[in-house]
């Protein structure tokens, strides 16, 4: 006979910043909510585009962290999952993917039916949708010019997750039309080269690469000064 | 405990022929703790067609059977649905039915692969609201030969529903080699008895599991309970990001 326990995965597998929000890495990911706070000082920074050169550096982690923790911070976030190649929103959110930003884009939903409640204050979330045959046209469209003009008069903050640069050309597009643009690199695993590519094609494309977020970093144990002030025992 | 892919019905397809080996069947449900079952019958299929009008009829008679006889068990409507072009027109028009009249369809792929069709219908259906739930994927010889296949219809939506009897090792080891694979990787969300008649495709209900819990999967197995009855309360299910598949190493294939 199986086991009858109860336990299932409620808390989102990815989201340290809301599963253990005293940890180091929450604090890491505060830090760079401030950085990005001050890196455009003289005007109000609205819409953020995460992107990195290759898949698997860490872009939706980082993404959601990050919308989570400014959305702590009181202000009104949208987390929008642009990566249609490969959407994963949905999974750290416990959401289902069955209307989304592709829905939108092809103006077969309105956008108060494509956006969902995150289950924190302050933080919604849309999903990708169905996979379209043509991502970078549905991104590059007048619509999503129209949606993102819409969401800035209700949110503080629009967070993109988008593809990975060097693969496919949607983070270029989007970065286009992005007041800022973040490029995450993966300690280690990143190829310079593949680097200073994703950041000549952004630029190319007019993208303001307000700053890199080095992942998957491992500290030495002689780090002992990063360690949460307070809690080092 | 919910059973959401099974022949129960007698004389339509290829499941019991007559009324007393569906009422057996229902007594072997309700002793391995079987609470509701979902009466998946062929249709579309090439040699099966088990029309709405037969299934709706038979499950009515079906549960006031069981209520006579005192078996603690519910009988839901359903069908398996072969995959075919129109299939998608089909369940929009009413003509099919969705799983316990949820959003959730039983979809059976052709057990050598994948129509070239097959992601245009997932998206036709989830376009109208209607989740397809691929039947049995590790019985699929495509599938089998090659996991990624069934990860790529997933990304596009779909979900899958692994069988019992597949993981007993009722179909072999290199079928349950594979049942496992998939649950590993998050690749399949519900569980289905897929029973045909007692002797060649019994229940199997609880010796699936027992493998599963031999092998110490019981988070997923938990959430492939869970999700089975969500289907009957019509809530979205519990998902897990689908994990990259292990590459199959030369020096791995004899171990």
């Amino acid at each position: 006979m199986a086991k009858k326990k109860k336990i299932i995965q409620q808390m989102a597998r990815k989201l340290i910043t809301r599963a253990n929000p005293k940890s180091f890495v929450s604090e890491q990911y505060r830090t760079v909510r401030t950085n990005i706070n001050f890196s455009v000082p003289d005007k109000e920074l609205q819409t953020l585009l995460f992107t990195s050169a290759s898949p698997g550096e860490g872009k939706s982690t980082t993404a959601s962290n990050l919308a989570f923790t400014f959305a702590s911070e009181g202000k009104r976030v949208i987390l929008i999952d642009a990566d249609m190649r490969k959407p994963t929103v949905h999974y750290t959110f416990h959401l289902t993917n069955t209307i989304g930003l592709s829905n939108l884009l092809t103006r077969k939903a309105a956008l108060q039916d494509v956006i969902k409640d995150s289950s924190t204050d302050n933080l919604h979330i849309i999903t990708c949708g169905p996979i379209p045959p043509n991502p970078a046209e549905l991104l590059g469209s007048k619509t999503m010019n129209q949606m993102i003009e819409d969401l800035k008069s209700v949110y503080d903050l629009i967070i993109f997750d988008a593809p990975p640069v060097l693969s496919v050309t949607d983070s270029q597009i989007l970065s286009n039309k992005c007041e800022g643009t973040v490029l995450v690199v993966s300690a280690g695993e990143t190829e310079k080269e593949s680097a200073s590519k994703a950041k000549d094609l952004l630029l190319s494309s007019k993208a303001n690469i307000i700053g890199t977020v080095l992942n998957n970093f491992t500290l030495g144990k002689e780090h002992h000064y990063y360690q949460y002030y307070g809690t080092s025992e | 405990m919910i059973d959401m892919h099974s022949h129960i019905l007698h004389g339509v397809d290829d499941g019991p022929a007559k009324m007393e080996e569906s009422i057996s069947l229902l007594k072997q449900a309700v002793s391995e703790g079987v609470t509701g079952i979902i009466s998946t019958s062929h249709a579309y299929h090439p040699q099966f067609d088990v029309s709405k009008e037969i299934v709706i009829k038979q499950v009515q008679s079906l549960n006031a059977l069981a209520k006579d006889l005192n078996l603690p068990i519910q009988i839901y409507t359903g069908q398996e649905l072969r995959l075919k072009e129109n299939t998608a027109s089909e369940i929009f028009t009413d003509a099919a039915l969705t799983l316990a009249d949820s959003k959730y369809v039983l979809l059976e792929l052709p057990s050598q692969g994948i129509p070239a069709y097959t992601i245009q219908i997932i998206q036709d259906l989830l376009s109208h609201n209607k989740i397809p739930i691929i039947a049995h994927p590790e019985r699929n010889k495509a599938i089998a030969e090659k996991p990624s296949r069934l990860a790529r219809l997933i990304t596009h939506g779909a979900l899958a529903q692994v069988t019992a009897g597949s993981l007993a090792g009722h179909f072999g080891r290199s079928i349950q080699k594979t049942a496992l694979q998939l649950v590993d990787a998050h690749l399949v969300h519900v569980y289905g008895s897929d029973v045909h008649n007692s002797s060649t495709r019994p229940f199997l209900f609880n010796k699936g599991l027992d493998f599963l819990d031999k092998q110490k999967r019981h988070e997923l197995t938990d959430i492939l309970l869970e999700n089975n009855s969500r289907i009957i309360t019509n809530q979205d299910f519990i998902l897990l990001e689908p994990e990259e598949l292990e590459k199959q190493n030369w020096w791995k294939i004899f171990s």
